[in-house]
């Protein structure tokens, strides 16, 4: 019985697995990212799958934890490059845990590519397609700039949801140095951690607003602060400005009702597209991968583009039309968007 | 009145008023220091932000008063919020869909605690399977992303996710359920025998009382409070959002245990909990006006917390003798 339950389970499982029935001639790629729930990583895989649609021949498939916890994924990954040895793009949002993992699998001779989150040293990893995170920061405080008087002199509030976290230190990096440097007169207040739980994420923003009720305006580097934000605006009738990252329906619902000021967006389905378009055609015309980090240039979100990035968003064919002259000109010539490695930030 | 008869005060400190001075405590020294803190629009975001953890713990203590656990609470916060958007966005009445959230979040509760019983494996498993089941489901129905789309001048959204009487509908809610659930627990016979199973399970079952239709019923009312908070949450954050929820479950845990609930079973405390939670609530925006460092957030977190307990479980140890020059005992006195 137990045996025979085993075998049911292994057939299932099996089943489960296989993404189609003849995918023996196919390229065995993935993509790992650090949480498949959250909209950012649900994005870039939807810009992978697409590519490696597109691209044709290949059998993708994508992996992740439902929480992010860096080392389940660490696992996926590693499984990943066991199961589909023939390419695998990571995403994740603790680089040092992969070093080791990441190295092995290029010993073994599986190409790997980072994707969002540059490469630790060490990792062999030699391809990385990422956003400029600082740049993303230093576009959120000069459009903060230029809705503000001229010389403005007050605070402004900075948010991280979790500190630590590379890519969003570096937003917030980005924000505070330009503030700094180009409003003399602002006080940069934080930043402060306003946690990724929408409803913590709510209470802390509620906290800082009321804290610093002053203010001139409040940022967030995540996407629950996006809405969040909005949404304490519109309940408290707030005067102050705010703005955030991402392009949850909320966030894009805030900026259309004008209550963020803009959004940030990284673009994560171009993101994911590229990288795996790239990992694809290296590995198909047995070409080298671009060496270095292929630099991704970011939106900003405001009433001028609003309805086309909502009209973006409701499908990943609606994503791919939007983003499909972008895409080809970075096909087309990779490596003038490429910078060294070290300067990723 | 005799020599040995209780002094008044010592009535006074029950297991609640601990944590109320606890929480009285940190309002106030961080009101001395930030006077902004002291604000009514503060404070109502701070009582606000505690609801759904603390509608939660308030359902928390029936099980863990009977040496139980529900694991499984954020997992169905984020599947009520999730299926009531879907219906929602389904062209269903907001008022029907949080009869629907309501009545699912019961029976996954319910379905918990049979599984529980009749398999006889620990609910701190079955529990934990059923989180990762109800978010997996919610995650699966919303493919990965916020449902929005809701019709927000429906009095659902607008007064249940808005304000009552200048208080935010939902601290009313979590209100009335700390009444309610009170005189549940104290007052009423599924009440004693929660408690009377906690305190000895075998002696309950030796006594003939009904242990799997209370372990049940039990987790059946962990699960509606959390369908209670799901349909709260989705009326003030207008989205079915998958990702909500997460660690729920454990700062409910922790907010019982600060408010007088033992994981030994056998007594707990309703108004405890969701004091518990306001004490978890208030230190974290109490942490935003002392402007703590980003790095050292954590830190003070767990710091403030440890204190805060720490003072609690003094009071409640010495029940008030702490207070006073200590008594020589009457013979002694002869």
């Amino acid at each position: 019985m137990k045996r025979t339950l085993v075998v049911v389970a292994c057939l299932l499982l099996s089943a489960c697995g296989s993404s189609t029935g003849d995918s023996g001639s196919k390229l065995k790629m993935g993509i790992a990212v650090a949480n498949i729930s959250l909209n950012f990583a649900h994005e870039m895989v939807e810009g992978a799958q697409s590519a490696a649609e597109h691209e044709g021949g290949v059998d993708f498939k994508a992996v992740g934890p439902p929480n992010t916890d860096g080392p389940a994924e660490q696992q996926l990954f590693t499984n990943l490059t066991q199961t589909n040895p023939d390419g695998v793009v990571l995403e994740n949002l603790d680089p040092p845990i992969f070093t080791r993992p990441a190295a092995q699998a290029i010993d073994k001779g599986v190409p790997v590519v980072a994707l969002d989150t540059s490469p630790s040293d060490g990792s062999k990893i030699t391809c990385y397609v990422g956003n400029d995170n600082y740049d993303l920061g230093v576009q959120l405080a000069t459009e903060l700039l230029k809705r503000l008087p001229p010389s403005p002199s007050g605070s402004v509030v900075v948010g991280v949801p979790n500190p630590g976290t590379p890519v969003l230190d570096s937003r917030a990096k980005g924000i505070k140095d330009t503030l700094n440097q180009k409003a003399p007169g602002i006080t940069v207040l934080g930043p402060f951690q306003t946690y990724s739980d929408p409803n913590q994420n709510y209470g802390a923003w509620a906290a800082l607003v009321h804290a610093n009720s002053s203010a001139l305006a409040f940022l967030g580097v995540g996407d629950a602060d996006s809405y969040d934000l909005a949404k304490i605006k519109q309940t408290e009738k707030g005067k102050y400005l705010v703005a955030g990252a991402d392009v949850d329906a909320k966030t894009l619902q805030g900026v259309k009702d004008g209550l963020d000021f803009v959004t940030i967006d990284p673009e994560h389905f171009l993101k994911g597209y590229v990288v795996t378009a790239l990992l694809i055609r290296s590995v198909k015309e047995k070409k080298p991968l671009p060496q270095g980090w292929l630099r991704m240039p970011g939106l900003v979100v405001d009433s001028s583009n609003i309805d086309r990035v909502i009209q973006r968003q409701t499908s990943p064919q609606a994503a791919y039309e939007f983003y499909k002259p972008e895409i080809d000109k970075i096909l087309a010539d990779p490596q003038s968007y490429l910078k060294p490695m070290a300067e990723a930030r | 009145m005799s020599a040995t008869a209780t002094p008044w005060y010592r009535h006074l400190v029950r297991d609640e008023l601990g944590v109320v001075l606890v929480l009285v405590t940190l309002v106030v020294v961080v009101g001395l220091a930030h006077p902004d803190f002291l604000r009514a629009p503060n404070l109502l975001s701070t009582a606000q932000s505690s609801v759904y953890v603390g509608l939660m713990a308030c359902g928390m203590v029936f099980p863990l008063a009977m040496r139980e656990v529900d694991l499984s609470l954020g997992g169905q916060y984020a599947l009520g919020i999730v299926v009531g958007a879907v219906l929602i966005r389904g062209g269903w009445s907001p008022w029907l869909a949080l009869s629907a959230i309501l009545v699912l979040a019961t029976l996954l509760g319910c379905l918990n605690g049979v599984i529980t019983t009749y398999l006889r494996l620990p609910s701190f498993i079955v529990t934990l399977a059923g989180a990762m089941l109800f978010r997996g489901i919610a995650l699966a129905l919303a493919d990965g992303k916020q449902i929005s789309g809701m019709p927000l001048d429906h009095p659902f959204f607008s007064v249940l996710g808005g304000e009552l009487a200048g208080m935010p509908a939902s601290v009313w809610v979590l209100l009335l359920a700390t009444i309610v659930l009170t005189v549940v627990f104290t007052r009423t016979r599924f009440g004693a025998r929660v408690r009377a199973i906690g305190s000895n399970p075998d002696a309950a079952e030796f006594s003939g009382l009904p242990i799997a239709r209370t372990r049940i019923a039990a987790l059946g009312l962990s699960g509606l409070m959390g369908g209670v908070a799901a349909v709260l949450g989705l009326a003030f954050f207008t989205a079915g959002d998958p990702t909500v929820g997460n660690g729920y479950e454990l700062t409910a845990i922790a907010a019982c245990i600060i408010g007088g609930t033992p994981l030994a079973g056998g007594r707990g405390s309703v108004p405890g909990a969701m004091i518990g939670n306001l004490i978890l609530t208030t230190v974290a925006a109490s942490l935003v006006f002392l402007q703590v460092p980003i790095n050292w957030t954590t830190f003070a977190t767990g710091a403030v917390i440890l204190v805060a307990v720490a003072f609690d479980s003094v009071l409640r140890r010495t029940r008030g003798r702490g207070f006073l020059p200590r008594r020589r005992p009457p013979e002694e006195t002869r």
